[in-house]
C-alpha cells in the first residue's frame, strides 16, 4: 500500500505543472496543456540550480545551516518587529507554535493579527490603502490575480534568486509545483505556498456498512447516496456542504462545477459564460445536493459544514483537505473512528478536483521586508516542514507526502493524493480551478448571491445563471 | 372576590410579569456568563447546567489573544472623545440655552440630524480621508469619529440641563462682577454636574460599543473591544467561550457603572425632558 | 469686525466651535461621499483608474440592475416599522407597569433593563447567534424540553424574525425607561378629576396620558426609527445579511458592496447617499409631527 502511494507521488511530481524553483520560468497559468514537457525540464533545471547554489554556499558558508543563517539574520535584524496578518487556519496555528523558536534564532519579534478569512481580505486591502501596518500577508489563492494586478503584494523573485536570502536548506524545489503556480501572477512569484488544499469526500464507514453502500464514483451516485441517507435515521442528513450566500456558496458550487462543464469562464479569452448549459446543470445538481443537507445549510460556511459532519449529523462531507485533520481528531470529532476518505466523484465532463492554497506574501509598503522574508524562509523551509506539519500545518511539500511515518499517522493522505490526481485531471483538460481573472472574487460573489437565491426558491437555476451572467457582464463593462 | 383578594391576585400577576420581563432581558446575559465559565467540551451541550466552572477562557483571551490591548484602546478612545465632546458640546449647549435667535430651533434640528447620520454611510468618506491623511489605524481618527455623534448628543442633553438652572443665579453672579465665562465656570458647571455625569455616561457607552468606524478604520494598533468578535471565528468553529469571556469583561464595567448611576441614566435617556 | 459680529450675535461665541467642528466632521464627508458616488472607484485602485460616471451608480440602483437594492429598502423600512412599533408598545407597557407598582422587585427590574442597553451590540449579536443555533442553541433546547417543534432560527424564513427579536430585546428597555420616567411624572390630579367626571380607562389614556406624553413618545420614536433604519452591528454578526438577501438591510447592502470581496466603493457610496436621504426624510417627517400642535 505504502509503496503505491510513493509511486503515486512520484508520478504526480512528473505530471503536475511547472516547478517552483527560482528559475523565473513563465508560469504555466495561461497554457496548461503544455505543462507536461517544460515541467520535467524545470525539475531537472532546479536540481542543477541546487547544485549551483551549493557552490555559492561554500563562499558564504555562514548561511548554509539554519543556525548559521539565524545568526546572520540576527546580526542584521535583531530586535526588529514584524506584524503578520493571517487567517485563522491550522497552518497559522502551526506557525504560531513555531514563533518562539524563530524569535530565539533570529531576534525578530512577531506580532500576530489573526482573523477569520472572510474578514482577512478586508483588513489587508484596507491596510494596503493607507496604514501599512503589516509585513506578512497570508493570501488565499483566489485573491492572487487581484492582489497582483493592484500591486498589493511584492514580487518575490529577487529574494528567491538570492542564495544569501534563500539558502540551500530551504529547498524550493521540494515545494509542489502546482501550488507554486497558484502563487504567480503574470510570470512573477508573489506568494509562497503554505497550505495546499484540494477537496475530497469524507463518509461514515459505519453507515455505509450498515446499509451496504459503496463509495460514490460518479456525481449521480453521490447524489443518490445523499438522498438515501437524508432522513434515514433520526437527525441524520445526507451531506454537509457550503451554502452561505456569496463567496461561500460560489466556492461550494465551484467544487463540483468542473465535473459537469469547463467552468463559468472561457479560460483562454477570460470571457464569462455563466449561462452555459453545463454551468446551469452543475448548479441544478448542487441545489439537489443541498436539499439533502441540514435545514440551516444556507448559513453554512466551511466551518459549519465541518462542524455538522464532525458532530455526526451528516453521512457525507465534501470539502477542503486542509481542514480534514479535525475529522479524525478525537478531541474535536464525535465520529473520528467511523470515517473514511475518498477522491471526489467524477461527472460527465471528466475528472476534476479543486486546487487551491494559501500563500504567504510580503505586502507592498511593508516596513520590514527583509525580516518578513526571514520569517517566510524559516516557517516554510524544508528544515522546518516536519515540525510544521506535526503542529497541524497543511502540506505543500513532496517530502511530507513521501514521509512514511506521516502517511501512517494520517489516514486521509492516500485520499488526498487521489484527489490531487483528479485535480491534475482538470489541469490536463486545460483548466485552472480558479480562473486567473482580476475580478474573479466579485464574479463569485455575484454567482454566490444568485445561487443562494435559487436555493431559497426565489428563482430556478437557469434564471440564476442568466442573471448572474448579466450582472457579471455589467460589472466587467464598468 | 373581595378587594383584598383582588389586590393579592394583582400583586401576584405583577410579580409574575416582572419575573418574565427579567428573564427575557437577563437570559442572554446570563447565558453569556455561563458560557464564559464552561469548559470547551460542554458548550455544545446546552442542557448541561452542572459543570466544573473554569477560568480558562479568561486566561486564554488575556494571555493568548492579548485582549487587554483592545481594552486599553477602547478606554483611551472613549475617554478622550468624551472629555472633548463634553467641553465643546457644553459650551454650545449653554449658547443654545441662554440666548434666543431667529434660527435657533432650525440649528438645533441640524445638530440632532447629525446624531442621526448612518455610520455605515459616512464611514466611506471617512475611510478615504483618513487614508489621504495617513491616519488609518490610529486612535486619533476614532476619537474624531466618535465626536461626530458625541458632540451633538452633549449639546442636546446639556441644553435641557442648562435651561433648568434659574437665570437669577447667573444674574446674581454678574452683579458680583463675574464675567460671562466666569459665571459659566464658577456657577453653572458646578450646578450642572449631575447633567454632565449623565451625558458622560452615554458618551462613554456609545463610544465603548461603537463597531462600524472601529471595524473599518483600524487594523492592528488601534483596534477596540467591539471588533474583537472577529478574533474568535476560526476554521474549527467559533470560539464561543473566549467570545463570551470578552463580552463579560467588556460589559461588566459599563453595567456596574450604569446601575450605579441609574437615576441619571433615565434622565439622560429622555434628554433631560423628565426630571428623574 | 469679527468682534462686532460676535457683539451682535453673542450666542455665536458659544456655539461657533461646536458648529465649526460639526461642519468639518459632516459637511465635508458628505460632499466627498457625493463625489465618490459619481465615480467607478474600486477598493485598491490607483487614482489613475478612477473615472467619472455621472449618475450611473444611482441609475443602476433604481433601475433594477442592482437586484438587491429594492429588497434592501423594503426590508429596512419593514424592519423599522415592526421593531419600532413592538418596542414602543412593550416598552410603554413595561414602563407603566413599573410606575404603577410598588413591588420590592422594582430596583432589580431597573438593573436588568439597563443590561441590554449597555451591552456591546456586536458581542450581544454573537450571543444571540449561539442561543438561536438550530442544533446546540439553548432556545431550541428549551423548545425541545417543552415538546415544541424545533425552529431553524437563522434560515431564510426565520432570519428576519430573529433579527427583529434580538433588536426588541436590546431596545425595548430603552423605551421602557423613557416611558417609566414619563408616566411617573404625570400629574395625578387630572386623572382624579377625569374619573369623577366618569371617564373610562380608554378615555383617560386617550385624552390625558397620550397628550402629556406626546413629546416623549415622539422622542423615543425618532430614536428608534432612525436607529433601526441604520441598524448594522446586530445583523452583521447574526446573519451577515443572509440567508439569500432576507436580512440584507441597507447598511448591510452598503457593506456588501464596499467590503473587500467586492470593493465597489463608488456604487456603495451612491447607496449610502440614498440611505442618508431616507433617514433624514423620516426624521424630518417625525419632527414635523412632533412640533405640530405643540
Amino acid at each position: 500500500m505504502k509503496k503505491r502511494i510513493f509511486a503515486t507521488v512520484t508520478a504526480l511530481s512528473m505530471v503536475i505543472l511547472a516547478g517552483c524553483g527560482s528559475s523565473g520560468q513563465p508560469a504555466a497559468t495561461q497554457a496548461p496543456e503544455t505543462t507536461q514537457a517544460p515541467q520535467a525540464e524545470t525539475q531537472a533545471e532546479s536540481q542543477a540550480e541546487t547544485a549551483a547554489e551549493e557552490k555559492t554556499e561554500e563562499a558564504a558558508a555562514d548561511v548554509s545551516t539554519l543556525e548559521g543563517w539565524g545568526a546572520a539574520v540576527k546580526e542584521q535584524l535583531d530586535g526588529t518587529k514584524i506584524v503578520v496578518s493571517m487567517a485563522s487556519h491550522p497552518s497559522t496555528e502551526a506557525f504560531q507554535a513555531m514563533t518562539d523558536e524563530f524569535t530565539d534564532l533570529t531576534g525578530i519579534q512577531v506580532e500576530w493579527d489573526v482573523v477569520e478569512q472572510t474578514y482577512l481580505k478586508n483588513k489587508q486591502l484596507l491596510d494596503f490603502q493607507g496604514a501599512h501596518s503589516y509585513d506578512v500577508f497570508m493570501v488565499d489563492s483566489f485573491w492572487n490575480a487581484e492582489y497582483g494586478s493592484k500591486n498589493v503584494v511584492q514580487p518575490l523573485d529577487d529574494y528567491l534568486n538570492d542564495p544569501e536570502k534563500t539558502p540551500e536548506w530551504y529547498d524550493a524545489a521540494d515545494l509542489i509545483p502546482a501550488y507554486c503556480d497558484l502563487g504567480r501572477y503574470q510570470g512573477k512569484t508573489i506568494g509562497i505556498p503554505i497550505a495546499g488544499e484540494t477537496r475530497f469526500l469524507a463518509y461514515r464507514t459505519d453507515l455505509f456498512e450498515k446499509y451496504d453502500k459503496k463509495v460514490p464514483t460518479t456525481m449521480d451516485e453521490f447524489l443518490e447516496l445523499a438522498r438515501f441517507f437524508n432522513g434515514k435515521e433520526d437527525g441524520l442528513y445526507g451531506v454537509a456542504l457550503r451554502a452561505q450566500r456569496g463567496i461561500h456558496f460560489a466556492s461550494g458550487w465551484l467544487t463540483t462545477m468542473y465535473a459537469f462543464c469547463d467552468g463559468m469562464m472561457d479560460q483562454k479569452t477570460l470571457e464569462p459564460k455563466i449561462d452555459d448549459p453545463g454551468v446551469v446543470e452543475s448548479l441544478e445538481w448542487y441545489l439537489e445536493m443541498l436539499k439533502c443537507a441540514p435545514p440551516d445549510v444556507s448559513t453554512y460556511t466551511h466551518e459549519e459544514a465541518l462542524g455538522a459532519f464532525m458532530s455526526g449529523k451528516t453521512a457525507m462531507w465534501l470539502d477542503a483537505t486542509a481542514i480534514a485533520a479535525a475529522i479524525t481528531d478525537p478531541e474535536q470529532s464525535a465520529i473520528y473512528d467511523k470515517v473514511a476518505f475518498a477522491a471526489p466523484p467524477d461527472g460527465p465532463a471528466g475528472e476534476s478536483a479543486a486546487l487551491a492554497d494559501w500563500n504567504v506574501s510580503i505586502p507592498e509598503g511593508a516596513q520590514n521586508p527583509d525580516a518578513a522574508w526571514a520569517f517566510i524562509m524559516f516557517m516554510t523551509s524544508r528544515e522546518k516542514s516536519l515540525e510544521y506539519v506535526e503542529n497541524g500545518g497543511a502540506a505543500t511539500r513532496y517530502s511530507i507526502y513521501e514521509n512514511e511515518s506521516l502517511v501512517e499517522e494520517n489516514p486521509s493522505f492516500p485520499a488526498q493524493l487521489a484527489a490531487l490526481e483528479k485535480a491534475n485531471g482538470l489541469v490536463k483538460r486545460g483548466l485552472q480551478w480558479t480562473p486567473p481573472h482580476e475580478q474573479i472574487n466579485q464574479m463569485l460573489d455575484i454567482m454566490g448571491s444568485y445561487g443562494s437565491r435559487a436555493q431559497a426558491g426565489e428563482m430556478t437555476a437557469q434564471e440564476a445563471c442568466e442573471k448572474a451572467q448579466q450582472d457579471v457582464l455589467d460589472l466587467l463593462g464598468e | 372576590m373581595s378587594r383584598a383578594q383582588k389586590r393579592a391576585v394583582r400583586k401576584v400577576v405583577v410579580l409574575l410579569l416582572f419575573l418574565i420581563i427579567c428573564f427575557f432581558f437577563l437570559a442572554p446575559y446570563l447565558w453569556m456568563v455561563l458560557i464564559s465559565l464552561k469548559p470547551k467540551v460542554d458548550i455544545y451541550d446546552p442542557g448541561k447546567l452542572l459543570f466544573v466552572p473554569t477560568l480558562e477562557n479568561y486566561r486564554s483571551i488575556i494571555e493568548d489573544a492579548h485582549i487587554l490591548e483592545y481594552f486599553k484602546n477602547s478606554m483611551l478612545v472613549s475617554a478622550v472623545s468624551t472629555v472633548l465632546s463634553l467641553v465643546i458640546g457644553s459650551i454650545a449647549a449653554y449658547g443654545f440655552a441662554r440666548f434666543n435667535w431667529k434660527d435657533r430651533e432650525n440649528m438645533a434640528f441640524m445638530v440632532l440630524s447629525q446624531r442621526m447620520l448612518p455610520a455605515m454611510a459616512i464611514v466611506i468618506p471617512y475611510f478615504l480621508m483618513a487614508m489621504f491623511a495617513g491616519w488609518l489605524d490610529t486612535r486619533k481618527i476614532l476619537v474624531i469619529c466618535y465626536m461626530l455623534f458625541n458632540v451633538p448628543f452633549t449639546i442636546l442633553m446639556m441644553r435641557g440641563f442648562f435651561e433648568d438652572i434659574p437665570l437669577e443665579i447667573e444674574e446674581a453672579g454678574k452683579i458680583d462682577g463675574c464675567s460671562g465665562w466666569q459665571v459659566l465656570k464658577e456657577l453653572i458647571i458646578p450646578l450642572s454636574l449631575p447633567g454632565l455625569t449623565a451625558t458622560a455616561i452615554f458618551c462613554l457607552i456609545n463610544s465603548w460599543n461603537e463597531f462600524v468606524f472601529a471595524n473599518f478604520l483600524t487594523s492592528v494598533k488601534a483596534k477596540t473591544v467591539p471588533t474583537s468578535v472577529m478574533l474568535f471565528l476560526s476554521v474549527s468553529g467559533t470560539k464561543w467561550g473566549e467570545m463570551a469571556a470578552t463580552g463579560v469583561l467588556a460589559s461588566l464595567p459599563v453595567i456596574v457603572f450604569g446601575i450605579a448611576v441609574q437615576k441619571y441614566m433615565i434622565r439622560g435617556l429622555t434628554f433631560g425632558a423628565v426630571k428623574g | 469686525m469679527i468682534k462686532r459680529y460676535f457683539k451682535k450675535k453673542p450666542y455665536m461665541t458659544y456655539i461657533a466651535p461646536a458648529m465649526a467642528l460639526m461642519t468639518v466632521l459632516t459637511l465635508f464627508p458628505t460632499i466627498f461621499l457625493w463625489l465618490i458616488s459619481m465615480t467607478n472607484y474600486q477598493l485598491g485602485w490607483d487614482l489613475g483608474r478612477v473615472k467619472f460616471v455621472g449618475l450611473d451608480n444611482y441609475i443602476r440602483l433604481v433601475s433594477g440592475r442592482d437586484p438587491d437594492f429594492w429588497n434592501a429598502v423594503y426590508i429596512s423600512l419593514k424592519f423599522m416599522v415592526i421593531t419600532t412599533a413592538a418596542e414602543m408598545i412593550f416598552g410603554f407597557l413595561i414602563g407603566k407597569l413599573l410606575c404603577d407598582s410598588e413591588s420590592r422587585m422594582k430596583p432589580i427590574v431597573f438593573a436588568v433593563l439597563i443590561i441590554p442597553i449597555v451591552m456591546t451590540p456586536s458581542i450581544a449579536g454573537n450571543i444571540w447567534k449561539l442561543m438561536l443555533n438550530a442544533e446546540y442553541g439553548i432556545v431550541n433546547y428549551f423548545l425541545a424540553v417543552l415538546h415544541l417543534p424545533r425552529v431553524t432560527w437563522l434560515d431564510a424564513d426565520m432570519a428576519f424574525t430573529s433579527v427583529v427579536l434580538a433588536d426588541i430585546w436590546q431596545w425595548t428597555p430603552f423605551v421602557a425607561l423613557i416611558s417609566y420616567a414619563g408616566v411617573c411624572s404625570l400629574p395625578t390630579d387630572q386623572y382624579e378629576a377625569a374619573r369623577i367626571d366618569g371617564g373610562n380607562a380608554f378615555q383617560l389614556f386617550r385624552y390625558i396620558t397620550l397628550p402629556s406624553l406626546r413629546p416623549l413618545i415622539f422622542l423615543a420614536m425618532i430614536f428608534r426609527t432612525i436607529d433601526s433604519l441604520k441598524i448594522y452591528d446586530m445583523p452583521f454578526v447574526l446573519t451577515q445579511g443572509g440567508p439569500g438577501n432576507s436580512t440584507e438591510f441597507l447598511s448591510l447592502h452598503i457593506y456588501r458592496l464596499a467590503n473587500a470581496q467586492n470593493g465597489l466603493i463608488g456604487r456603495a457610496a451612491a447607496n449610502a447617499i440614498i440611505l442618508m436621504m431616507i433617514s433624514s426624510a423620516v426624521s424630518k417627517v417625525l419632527t414635523y409631527f412632533q412640533r405640530k400642535e405643540m
